[in-house]
């Protein structure tokens, strides 16, 4: 029989990782109302399976459902894609790359504008443009906290993977600060 | 370790994590709100599992112990030579089904029609 679940730490958990985990999903997917929905569906998935785990291993079994809700997302709109591509006047890319469309939540105030923020914004746009795996290692690494096992079992993939990914995303995060 | 002509790792991660909390920080009260009724639906969902749990239980117990009366029954009826009045397969679809209340109703007369319709006397 299923063990109870505390329901006031869950709850205190999944308060404390949601926005950054809605900000995860939409920079992988790039629409707010799609990351809002993978972020839901994690929550539910994880609760049902890995509420009764120790809570030491919460966030990166969240963390882990929500990267797999965020691959089944990107298959979901590959064969999509595929099968409107058939269609007269379908899957056309006329309307962009998704995630340049997205739109930025964040109000800004000129007067508080600082040097570094212009950085963090030219760093969060390229951030944006990585590859998938580069931007969940360096997400989930260097923002979640998580260490490089944890991350690895988040990603499901190996140690190695998460480092050669994570040196590969701040190679090219580098590389968008000299231009 | 970052060559000479480099940015230090940190010149890119502390600038990117203060963007990133600033985006998290800034969600819209639209989108606080649908997170929040997440949140309370899977709590909800894991909370209820035992209770659907125990009712469906619950309800396969009580299938099982009129499956096994059903087999009572049926035991009894042939063991004791008796005739169950016209339950062939048809009369248990109309008997099954909710619109032909009516004909149920009337089941012994058509039984006695199968039986005597025929008779020309």
């Amino acid at each position: 029989m299923a063990q109870a679940i505390d329901q006031q730490r869950i709850n205190r958990f999944l308060a404390e990782v949601e926005r950054r985990a809605v900000v995860i999903a939409e920079l992988a997917v790039g629409q707010r109302e799609d990351a809002l929905d993978l972020v839901q569906e994690s929550m539910l998935r994880f609760v049902k399976h890995y509420a009764a785990k120790p809570e030491t291993q919460w966030r990166p079994l969240f963390h882990r459902v929500l990267q797999n809700r965020i691959r089944d997302h990107y298959r979901r709109q590959r064969v999509r894609r595929r099968w409107l591509g058939w269609l007269p006047g379908g899957g056309d890319d006329t309307d962009g790359d998704p995630i340049q469309q997205a739109a930025d939540p964040v109000t800004r105030d000129p007067e508080t504008l600082a040097a570094q923020e212009q950085d963090g914004d030219r760093l969060l746009a390229a951030l944006e443009k990585l590859p998938a795996r580069q931007q969940q290692a360096f997400l989930l690494r260097q923002w979640e906290g998580l260490s490089v096992r944890d991350t690895a079992t988040a990603m499901g993939c190996s140690e190695g993977s998460v480092k050669t990914h994570l040196s590969r995303a701040l190679k090219h995060l580098r590389g968008s600060l000299d231009t | 370790m970052s060559k000479p002509h480099e940015p230090p790792e940190s010149a890119i991660t502390e600038p990117l994590r203060a963007a990133l909390e600033r985006r998290a920080a800034g969600l819209d009260s639209h989108s606080l709100r649908q997170l929040r009724v997440a949140r309370g639906q899977a709590i909800a969902a894991a909370s209820a599992r035992p209770d659907a749990w125990r009712q469906a239980s619950l309800w396969a117990g009580a299938g099982s112990v009129a499956l096994v009366l059903l087999g009572a029954a049926l035991l009894y009826f042939r063991q004791a030579n008796h005739e169950l009045p016209g339950l062939d397969a048809d009369s248990l679809e109309i008997i099954a089904s909710e619109d032909e209340l009516e004909l149920y109703e009337n089941l012994d007369f058509y039984d006695w029609l199968q039986h005597h319709g025929d008779d020309p006397a």
